[in-house]
């Protein structure tokens, strides 16, 4: 089969987004593994390729058939919002906001109708955004939105750790509500059936408890008797290799040892947290993040999504530092995903 | 039951054919295709036109997002499929075709964009308007679409990737037998696009009823002269009655996104007859201002319509303005509607142009119209579904288009 076409869109103009962006395409690897379209405007990848002292031709077209995917030329889906006077890094605007949720909604437009295989999103400002206008708490916000799904989940990668969240950008009062079988239920669903699509033919899937402990018999909490535990017998019932509730203290490492391919977490930073402390490396000394790996993505779309792990780092926008180790790995699990989606 | 639904590329071609079938069958519904939902809505319309807002796309955009909406589309069951295209021939018309056809699954087309009675006419395969070629008119320099081809079939065969046939006037007047004949000749040697030679309405009914007898399984393609061709077709049913509406309390709005002439001469008609406030917009400011409105402009529009009736246009822009300021002149504009309807509910709202209307719908929040009713040609009323404002009685029509006394007729329908 031919390489995928991944739609990479830009993110907010005032971060670092483009700068990843140009750097990943200055890889020659990436070319192996896929067809990279960015997806933003013209004018500021230029200034990114500049910035960074990239021999890159930019090649600014208006569909995605007109590429020409070959190193050394980076094919940009123009959508010219930004006139140039109103590109400026480090800074809130609407304007940028702007820009940058029109790029997400181009990139899933092209995914929905196929002329993309896949997206792999940069990072957005989620003040910026709603200055804007468009009221999302968030990237898989605004894809449930556009691409009408309502039973979604995010995932984290760092290689082969990998974790799901039945729950996300909700406080921790709510997100304990949301414990409910049926969705824990559709998370180890929509685990298994990434997991498929990466290769992995069996995967083994590990559940984390809501409380500590797991409750300790209904002491401290009755969720992982009466929510979590029926929605992991269910799914083994339906031929998952699913295990659970498990204490959330020690899941982790029996993942990172290889018990499991992927743990399902409850909340947002029961799942965020080990995934950082793994993949992210700051560096105090020169007050840079020396490594920022890992990747999100978001299960049960009818499209592919994968986005860097990490926000727009305004403070650190417009200087040619930023690590595209994110991304770049982002595109390596898009192109995983478009392939087995081809295979399937 | 869905009995027909329209996959038009621009918002007032969708309302206009919308509203023709709506008298015939009943409820019309008017959406833009990312509105279609999985699941239609209960109970589902009989009519649904919807709006793909594709004519200005790149050719290979506007096949993948035809493609999509007709995979949408396919899920509402709809009895029949009708294509609303340009009567000028503006936008992706084979491109387009190919991909409905393609995902609705049906064999052939039947292609008559002509629209005889406002001038639109096809002879010897050249398309005219007035008599003149198309690309030889005004279209042939439209900024966004422009028309460089007058003959039909190489505009369809430019973008497709079938064979296209051509019947010409005499088979067409010819009458039923010839046109069979000619249809399955043309098929038999490869033809899945038959384009026609029309210089009477009377000829587009010919099709419609062609397709309708002996061709069930043909795509139909064509403006709102086709789509009255069909409905000719259709006459022996009871002309469903439109509902009656009564104005809501407050002040009608009248919006102009066109700095047309013939736009102009509409509100000099209006005013003659009726006391209403003119306010310009200047179109800088509007491009500014799309993201969030000028408090100021709010204000002095809020305070005209709580005096009375107001048209609001844009004031003439610069002769060169680019894409990227077009679209954020409509956006202000509608940022800036929207936000006054809020503040002050008029009793009516008219949006002249296609760019406007879907701005300010957009910020409105409405999933889409409800259609009610055609007040003149290319006139159409409709209500607003989907939003805090449901209910609130819309008018669209094309920018450049209607008579002088087209405005003042939609306002003296409310009184």
């Amino acid at each position: 089969m031919s390489l995928p076409i991944l739609a990479i869109t830009m993110g907010d103009p005032a971060g670092i987004g483009a700068e990843i962006a140009a750097k990943t395409l200055a890889e020659q690897e990436t070319y192996k593994i896929c067809r990279p379209l960015v997806i933003g405007d013209a004018c500021v990848m230029e200034d990114a390729v500049r910035l960074c002292k990239l021999d890159l031709a930019i090649h600014a077209i208006d569909d995605p058939a007109a590429g020409t995917y070959r190193f050394g030329s980076l094919d940009v889906l123009d959508l010219a919002f930004l006139e140039p006077d109103e590109h400026r890094y480090k800074q809130v605007t609407a304007r940028q906001g702007d820009a940058a949720f029109h790029y997400v909604a181009k990139a899933i437009e092209l995914a929905m109708a196929g002329q993309v295989d896949g997206t792999v999103t940069g990072p957005i400002n989620k003040e910026s955004l709603n200055l804007a206008g468009h009221h999302y708490s968030g990237h898989t916000e605004i894809y449930g939105g556009l691409t009408r799904t309502k039973d979604y989940a995010m995932m984290l990668a760092d290689g082969d750790f990998r974790v799901v969240h039945v729950s996300t950008h909700v406080s921790l009062r709510q997100a304990c509500d949301r414990v409910k079988t049926p969705r824990v239920l559709r998370v180890i669903e929509l685990a298994d059936a990434a997991l498929k699509q990466l290769g992995i033919a069996e995967p083994r899937i590990g559940v984390c408890g809501l409380n500590p402990h797991c409750g300790e018999a209904r002491m401290f909490g009755t969720e992982d008797e009466d929510e979590i535990r029926p929605a992991v017998e269910q799914a083994r019932g339906r031929g998952i290799a699913a295990e659970g509730p498990l204490p959330a203290d020690t899941i982790f490492s029996k993942m990172a040892g290889g018990m499991f391919d992927i743990v399902v977490a409850m909340y947002h930073d029961q799942g965020h947290i080990p995934t950082k402390l793994v993949g992210f490396k700051y560096d105090g000394k020169t007050d840079t993040w020396a490594q920022m790996a890992g990747v999100n993505i978001t299960l049960g779309l009818p499209i592919i999504r994968v986005s860097v792990d990490h926000g727009t780092a305004f403070d650190r926008a417009g200087e040619g530092r930023a690590n595209p180790q994110s991304l770049i790995e982002a595109v390596r699990y898009a192109s995983r995903f478009a392939r087995g989606a081809a295979n399937r | 039951m869905l009995e027909i639904a329209i996959i038009a590329d621009d918002l007032t071609g969708a309302a206009d054919t919308g509203i023709q079938f709506r008298a015939l069958y009943g409820q019309a519904l008017l959406m833009a295709d990312n509105g279609l939902a999985a699941r239609p809505p209960q109970p589902t319309p009989e009519v649904l036109a919807v709006h793909t807002m594709s004519r200005a796309l790149p050719v290979g955009q506007a096949r993948a997002r035809i493609r999509l909406a007709g995979e949408r589309l396919t899920l509402w069951r709809p009895g029949r499929v009708f294509k609303k295209v340009d009567s000028c021939l503006r936008g992706n018309i084979g491109a387009e075709t190919d991909a409905l056809m393609d995902t609705l699954g049906v064999p052939m087309s039947f292609i008559a964009p002509a629209f005889p009675k406002v001038g639109r006419t096809t002879r010897d395969d050249v398309h005219l308007v007035h008599g003149r070629p198309v690309a030889e008119t005004e279209m042939g320099c439209d900024p966004a679409t422009p028309v460089t081809e007058s003959r039909l079939s190489r505009v369809i065969a430019a973008q497709s990737h079938h064979r296209v046939g051509h019947v010409d006037l005499k088979t067409v007047v010819d009458g039923e037998a010839a046109l069979v004949a000619a249809v399955n000749r043309l098929v038999d040697e490869g033809a899945r696009h038959i384009v026609f030679d029309i210089v009477e309405q009377s000829h587009l009914a010919a099709v419609a009823h062609l397709a309708l007898k002996f061709f069930p399984d043909a795509l139909l393609v064509g403006s709102a002269g086709l789509a009255e061709g069909l409905c000719d077709c259709r006459r022996h049913r009871a002309a469903s009655r439109p509902r009656k509406l009564a104005a809501a309390p407050g002040h009608h709005l009248i919006v102009l996104g066109t700095a047309s002439p013939r736009a102009r001469r509409q509100v000099e008609v209006l005013q003659a007859a009726r006391p209403c406030a003119l306010i310009e917009l200047d179109a800088g400011r509007l491009a500014r201002t799309d993201l969030v409105p000028e408090e100021d402009d709010l204000a002095d529009l809020a305070e005209a319509l709580a005096n009375g009736d107001v048209v609001a246009r844009i004031a003439p822009p610069p002769a060169e303005t680019s894409a990227r300021t077009t679209r954020r002149v409509a956006g202000g504009f509608g940022a800036l509607v929207a936000a006054l309807v809020a503040r002050t509910p008029p009793a009516s709202l008219f949006l002249s142009g296609g760019d406007t209307a879907l701005s300010v719908l957009g910020r409105l929040g409405a999933r889409g119209l409800r259609l009610e009713l055609e007040i003149v040609p290319g006139l159409v009323l409709g209500t607003v579904v989907g939003c805090a404002f449901e209910g609130l009685a819309i008018g669209t029509k094309p920018g450049a288009f209607g008579d002088d006394d087209a405005l003042l007729r939609w306002r003296d329908f409310w009184s």
